[in-house]
């Protein structure tokens, strides 16, 4: 499903006031993920979008989420048109990353680079897919449609990728921007502060990956001055912090995260 | 943790046993520290479950309740750790160690060593918990300094 002109994100019709600051990232998000990216261009990155949707009615998904092992059965997904766009492995990753989160392990991201797939690449994907998923889920949430993606725009990735000597490698499955690393083209990353935690760091192996996952929760739950100043009532929230709270840590529960 | 953090930094009476009720949440009526706490743990819930009826049924019920702003917000947060839990357990990175050490207590009342993604971190040290959980009592404590900075 693509959108022929512009992605809206008006809402005009909607029963519910959504912030137009959430909106506006939104929109700000659909045109960012039909350019090129740095390991994927626009048509594969909304293939990546596609996929996130599609796995929700995944047939395979279903079936493979009752087996005791995530790796029980022995079948592949039937790739769609745009599925062709980023290849089985990225598939499979995509749809086990929305429908099996629990289950994550090490294995998908070997599995990925056996089948060739660069880290960034890997990363790129995650990103994509993770944020993508967080934009309709918020439609879901509120029992609206979900807004058409984009049309891409033409054109390679551009192959940019930050220098070895950067990254630290092997706390996480994929290599990350070191904790001083925001440095130079890559000052903003962790919003002005000399270092910065895990989960923020943990798609800084592309850059824009993890300014894509800024601009969306900015807007969506807090900016990153905001989120260890736990007595402030943020400005325009129908929710106060504790409520907020409380909802994050129910949404990690079910889906078993550690983190 | 950041619950319970959040509920120190805001001077209630609410605590983790919010988190660790049956899986529709507290029952109607307690847990009024947190406004509409049950209704918004059903909501929670029912989107990172994935069933389609149960999540219309919670919002129909927190519509009701604390009208459609709160469920406006409620799901943009929801939504926001649908990804963010994703993210980390895609990229498995574990929780970093103040982290580790601050949330001790909470994480064994809650049995989160459980779950999978606990794995990828290291738990802390024997020897060391004790140092972990006074370091866990003084969390809201230097975070107070955060509220004074913004």
């Amino acid at each position: 499903m693509r959108a022929e002109t512009a992605p809206s994100f008006f809402l005009n019709d909607s029963p519910y006031p959504v912030r137009e600051g959430v909106l506006e990232a939104y929109r700000e998000l659909w045109q960012r993920f039909s350019q090129p990216g740095d390991s994927w261009s626009g048509a594969q990155r909304l293939a990546i979008a596609q996929e996130t949707r599609d796995a929700r009615n995944c047939d395979l998904c279903v079936r493979r989420k009752q087996q005791l092992s995530p790796y029980g059965l022995d079948e592949s997904h039937v790739l769609s048109e745009t599925g062709e766009l980023i290849g089985a492995t990225a598939v499979d990753s995509i749809h086990r990353i929305v429908t099996d989160p629990a289950r994550l392990s090490r294995r998908m991201v070997e599995d990925a680079r056996s089948s060739g797939l660069s880290d960034e690449q890997i990363v790129e994907m995650i990103g994509v897919a993770c944020v993508t998923m967080a934009v309709d889920e918020h439609y879901r949430a509120l029992g609206l449609e979900l807004e058409p993606l984009p049309e891409p725009v033409p054109g390679p990735p551009s192959g940019r990728r930050l220098s070895e000597d950067r990254l630290e490698i092997g706390t996480a499955y994929v290599p990350m921007l070191a904790r001083d690393g925001a440095v130079s083209e890559e000052a903003d990353l962790w919003s002005g502060r000399r270092t910065a935690i895990h989960i923020i760091r943990a798609l800084s192996l592309i850059p824009d990956a993890l300014r894509d996952l800024t601009i969306l929760s900015n807007e969506q739950y807090l900016t990153l001055a905001e989120a260890p100043a736990f007595a402030l009532q943020p400005e325009g929230r129908a929710i106060d912090r504790l409520q907020m709270e409380l909802l994050a840590t129910r949404v990690s529960q079910v889906n078993e995260c550690f983190y | 943790m950041a619950f319970r953090v959040a509920a120190d930094m805001n001077d209630t009476g609410a605590n983790v046993s919010l988190l660790s009720e049956a899986e529709s949440g507290p029952p109607p009526g307690e847990g009024q520290e947190v406004a509409y706490a049950a209704e918004l743990a059903a909501f929670a819930e029912a989107l990172a479950g994935g069933d389609s009826a149960e999540l219309a049924a919670a919002r129909a019920e927190l519509d009701a309740v604390a009208g459609r702003a709160v469920t406006s917000d409620a799901a943009a947060i929801a939504a926001n750790f649908q990804c963010m839990t994703r993210v980390a357990d895609a990229t498995g990175i574990p929780l970093d160690t103040p982290m580790m050490a601050a949330s001790q207590s909470v994480r064994d009342k809650l049995e989160f060593h459980h779950y999978a993604s606990a794995r990828n971190s290291k738990p802390i040290p024997k020897p060391l918990r004790p140092a972990a959980r006074l370091l866990g009592k003084m969390i809201p404590a230097i975070l107070k300094r955060v509220r004074l900075k913004l």
